[in-house]
This record gives C-alpha cells, structure tokens and sequence, in this order.
C-alpha cells in the first residue's frame, strides 16, 4: 500500500521534472525574442548592442543545455524570477492568479460532480421517456456550445437585469478585503463580513455554472449510458431477484461500478476546464491563471509562461494522482 | 414464507408464453408452456442452450422484465404473476416467495461489497432483519448450511473460488426463506468433483429443507440426483415431462433421446434446419412425416407423462 503511494508520487515529482524541461524547450522554440522585450524593444543604432546585453543578463547566450539545466536547478529550488511583462517577480503573480482560478474550478466541480451524477441517475432510471429524451438534447447543447458565447450571453443577461457581474468583488470592498487565504469566499467570511461574502459569491457563481456545464452534462451523459447497462448486469439482477430494495439496488450496486469512473472523467475534465476558465475569466474580467497565460505570451514572457505552465500541470497531475488513488480505494479489485 | 392454506401447488403454467420484441416482430422465447409444480416437489427443466429454459426460469423466479412479452398465465404460490399480457405480481414473489440460484456465481456477486454486507442488504429488505449483529448470526446459519464458515463474511467476491461463490449464491438464495428457489444452470460453471457436491446440495434443499425446487439444465446426468420430476424443452415448448425415472429409463420423445444419447458424447455433427409451424422438433427429427407439419398435440400417458408428439398421438 505505502509502496504504491510511493511509486505514484515518485512518477508524478518525475512528471513535473520533464513537463519542466519541455515548458523551457517550447518557449525557446517559439516566435518572440525575449531579449528584446527585456531591453525595452530597444530601436535606434545601438538597439543590437541592448538586445545583446539583455540576452546575456537573461542567460540566452548560453549553450541550450546549460540553459536547461540552471532553469530546472533554479526555478526547483524556488527563484522563478521576475515577470518580463509585469516587472514583478513571478512566483507572486502566478500564485495569486492561481488562488482565483482555483476558487472557479473547485466551486465548479463541487457543483458539477454531484449535479452531473444525479442527472444521469434520473435520466437512466427514466431512460426512454420525454424527460430522458429532453435532458439527452439540452445536455448534448450544452456540450457542444462555445464556452466564450455562454459567457457573453449570461453577461448581457445579468447587465440587463442591473446585477454587476465583472470582476471577483466589487471593487469598494477590495481595500478592506485582508486577503489570508486568498480564496474571497473563505477571507470574507473569516472578516465575518457576509456582504462581502454574498457580493463575491454572486460574482463566482455565473461563471462557475458556465464552467460546471461541460463536465456536468459529460458526466451526466456517461452516467445514464453506464447505469442503464449495468442494471442489466448479472449482479445486479441477483439483487433484484433475492429481493433487494430498488434505492439499495441503484446505489449500492448498479451505481458502486460506476462512480470510480465518474472521477476518473472529473480528474481528465479538469484539464480541458482550465482553458474553460480561462476564456470564461476573460469575458467576466476576472483574475486568473488563464488570463496571465494569455498576456504572458502575447508578450513572450518566458518567466511567467513557464512558471504557469509549471503550476497548471502539478494541479493535474496532483488531481489525477488523487482520482488513481480514490478509484484504488474503492474497487477491492485493484490491488495496490 | 408466505403458505396461503389450501394451496397445494407452487408453481401453475398454463400455455404460459413469453417473447421479446424485435424490430415491430415478436419472437415467442416461452411458447405455451403447462406446468405444475406440487409445493414440496422438484422440478427439472432441460434442454439446449437456446430453448428458452432460462427465460421461463426467470420468470419462475419473478424476473420478468418490462419489455418482455407475455401470454397465457404463471401464478407461483397464489400470486398471478402473468395473466395474459398483463405481468402484475412479479414483484412480489421475487425476494419473497421465490429466489434464484444464478447461473455464474462469480459476476452474480456484487464485486464492490464483503459477502457480509450482501447478507445485509438481502435480510434487511426481505425479512426486516434491520441490526447488523443479528443479520451477521442469520449468516453465519445460513453459511454452514452450504458447508462454509463465518471467515468468508468478510471477504471480497473475487477472493472466492468457483464453489465457494456458488455455496455463498446458494446461502443468499436461502436468506429470504422461499418456499420456492429456481437453480439456473447450476452446475455450469464446477469441475465434476464440485458438480457432485453441489447438486446434492441443491438436491437437499428440497429433501431436507422441503423447499420446492426448480432446477434448470442442459446437464441430463445431474437430473437423476436433484429432482423428482423433469421437463424437457425445445425451442420454447416442452416436449415431454413425467418423473425423471420414467423419463430417462424410457423416454418417449425423439428429443429426449437425443438428449440423453449426448451425454456419451459420442453424437457427432449437428442438424439445424427451418422452422415449421408444425412439431418444433420437425427438422431435425430422424421420424419426421407430413403429418409433423401440424403441431402435435400433448399425449397424456398417465402417471404424470405427457409427450408432444404425433407417433404417440395416434
């Protein structure tokens, strides 16, 4: 047991090692030269000379693999320098954006796993009527719908209705906000200030709805297909032909196979909700990982990109590490 | 158990028929099937893969699903299950009156809970038995009927063997105390050391349990041991029953021959042709005539035989 744990994190430091490497690799490849917007996009006759001194500060005068290795070795050991764009060190810009969007994402999917679930046990229980027929519609529009044009609709929704959606607070609270955590919700309410609370809750809400929608309805749908084979499964009819209650019969033992599955979809969703939130966080101009991530490579800022890159993958492979060993938990099966 | 007074018989078929829909047509699995089992007695139910003894084994045991099309009427210890197209009590016989000894114990145990927690489920919803440490007693009882100790309560499905999960599904079956329980292939899944033991295992519930006993096979050399009375089936229609020792020392229908000369495992090649609306048994009967092309009727021969076949029923 100690072991697996053991050999799953091990795979997963080894993971971040390499995903280290090739975010350096990538960024190097790319269009954009990083000298020349840390000289200050130098013109003139002596530009050549500060785009050279600034590719030597930034070490890009190095051989690659010099360059790789003291990256790795300096940006493991905690110095992630400082942003090209913001001129502010990076560790500092990534985390706080990355306290934003992780309040997005978790309330997102506390939402949606469940919701997703008890959708997809209605419509199987039901499969085959109006109801099934009209959730299977909605749900495979609500798939298949541009993120980016669900936020701009539920903007003008809200506008039109006089609520104020932008933002994570009103702003006249953001010099009172003592920020602790980080989290707004968590701060306001360890201010005890429930306007605060309520008025940055109104403002995560519409946006983690929009987020929630794809994994919801994806899990929802993968549900109901599942569910509906497996009360077919010769387990299942042994419960019902010894006499087994029909709630007991669905949770106990049609619905056991599936949930491991469930959160294995809900770890590998999460990554494709992360470039979710980060349209989602432009259109309702919220901070957040993703918004950093766009600006930082508009304006090849290598510092940033890579340290985001950086955070984002150890949020995915800490997530996916945790589904492996919560799936392992609860099949007997799987032997660890 | 529910004993209505009076009653005397368990199970009553009369042309019982039972089919599914496939594309606007209905394909009849069960056709017009009699059948009367004595409370207290034992039935097989034989044939090939194919002929529906499964289907009607099911609906024996309460298992009839929603989509499933019905005929005629099967009442199980004074509940009408099927009355023409209507399926009404089905469950209230399942669990109850009548359980179910699966055909593949293995993937008839739920994989994700201790054999302890199945016991619960199945006592707490059957018998109202709501503590678990008298729920955990019921089990142990139940467990050393089939000759296992309490140590396999706490274990897993796949950390049995084939007859310790066939033991533990025969446990299970008892834990609603039916009056009636439907074996399904029992013995399909069991080396022929485990076969033995089991269908007298099986064959005791009805002996010494006095549990009436439906047991459905293909296997015809485990007949003589767990029933009294047999049945014969070929695609959907019994073809001849009577008591197995008249059955198997003179069996009377082309079929039940050819049953019981496979057992030897010297019948080599098959024959397979269409379908008439006449004998089922028509195209690969060694006798066949025109006559065969009109269905036969039942002969009754006494002593319980009936055979449906035109040789005897001239």
């Amino acid at each position: 047991m100690a072991g697996y744990y053991a050999r799953r994190a091990l795979l997963g430091l080894s993971l971040v090692l390499g995903l280290t490497v090739v975010a350096y690799l990538l960024v190097y490849v790319a269009p954009g030269d990083p000298a020349y917007v840390w000289a200050g996009r130098p013109r003139g006759p002596r530009a050549a000379e500060a785009i050279e001194l600034a590719a030597r500060e930034l070490g890009l005068d190095q051989p690659l693999y010099v360059q790789v290795a003291s990256f790795v070795h300096r940006f493991l050991s905690g110095s992630w320098g400082t942003s090209i764009a913001f001129k502010r060190p990076v560790a500092e810009i990534v985390l706080r954006s990355f306290k934003a969007t992780a309040e997005l994402l978790l309330f997102s999917y506390l939402v949606s796993v469940p919701l997703g679930l008890s959708i997809g046990v209605f419509m199987a229980l039901r499969r085959g009527s109006g109801i099934d027929l009209a959730l299977k519609l909605s749900s495979s529009l609500l798939i298949s719908v541009p993120r980016f044009w669900l936020a701009i609709i539920a903007v003008l929704a809200l506008y039109i209705l006089g609520l104020q959606p932008f933002g994570r607070v009103d702003p006249r609270y953001l010099v009172e906000l003592r920020e602790v955590t980080g989290f707004y919700l968590l701060d306001s309410l360890l201010m005890l200030r429930p306007d605060v609370f309520l008025d940055s809750l109104a403002r995560l809400v519409p946006p983690a709805l929009i987020v929630a929608a794809y994994p919801t309805f994806y899990i929802a749908k993968y549900v109901r297909f599942t569910l509906s084979e497996r009360l077919y499964e010769d387990y299942v009819m042994e419960a019902v032909s010894l006499g087994v209650s029909r709630g007991t019969l669905v949770t106990r033992y049609a619905l056991r196979g599936v949930i491991p599955a469930v959160l294995q979809l809900a770890g590998v969703n999460f990554v494709y909700s992360f470039v979710d939130a980060a349209v989602v966080e432009i259109v309702f101009m919220r901070e957040g990982i993703g918004r950093v991530l766009v600006e930082g490579l508009l304006r090849s800022d290598y510092p940033l990109i890579v340290a985001t890159f950086f955070v984002v993958s150890l949020v995915l492979i800490a997530v996916n590490s945790a589904v492996d060993v919560v799936q392992k938990r609860l099949d007997p099966r799987v032997r660890i | 158990m529910v004993l209505a007074p009076g009653n005397r018989t368990a199970v009553l078929a009369e042309a019982l028929s039972l089919g599914y829909e496939d594309l606007g047509a209905v394909f009849w699995a069960v056709r017009e099937v009699d059948l009367e089992l004595p409370r207290g007695g034992s039935l097989c139910i034989v044939g090939e893969s194919g002929s529906g003894k499964t289907t009607l084994g099911n609906a024996l045991a309460g298992l009839i699903p929603p989509y499933v099309r019905t005929a005629g009427r099967l009442v199980v210890e004074g509940v009408e299950v099927v009355r023409g197209s209507r399926i009404a009590g089905a469950s209230k016989i399942r669990g109850r009156v009548v359980t179910r000894i699966p055909q593949n114990p293995a993937a008839s145990l739920n994989p994700y809970l201790r054999i302890e927690e199945m016991f619960y489920d199945v006592l707490r919803d059957s018998r109202e038995i709501k503590s678990r440490g008298e729920a955990r007693e019921e089990a142990v009882k139940l467990l050393s009927l089939v000759g296992l100790d309490e140590g396999v309560l706490h274990m897993y499905p796949h950390e049995l063997s084939g007859g310790m999960s066939q033991r533990v599904a025969i446990a299970l079956a008892l834990a609603p105390r039916p009056s009636i329980i439907v074996a399904d292939e029992p013995t399909s899944n069991l080396d022929a050391y485990l076969r033995g033991y089991i269908v007298r295992l099986i064959g005791n519930l009805n002996r010494k349990l006095g549990v009436s006993l439906v047991t459905i096979t293909h296997d015809i050399s485990i007949v003589e041991i767990a029933c009294e009375d047999m049945a014969v089936m070929f695609f959907g229609e019994i073809v001849e029953r009577g008591p197995v020792r008249d059955v198997l020392g003179k069996p009377l229908h082309p079929y039940t021959s050819e049953l019981i000369e496979a057992t030897t495992l010297k019948r080599a090649g098959l024959r397979y042709g269409e379908q008439t609306s006449g004998c089922a048994y028509y195209a690969r009967c060694p006798y066949g005539d025109e006559e065969c092309l009109r269905p036969p009727p039942p002969a009754r021969l006494g002593g319980g035989r009936e055979v449906r076949c035109w040789r005897l029923a001239r």
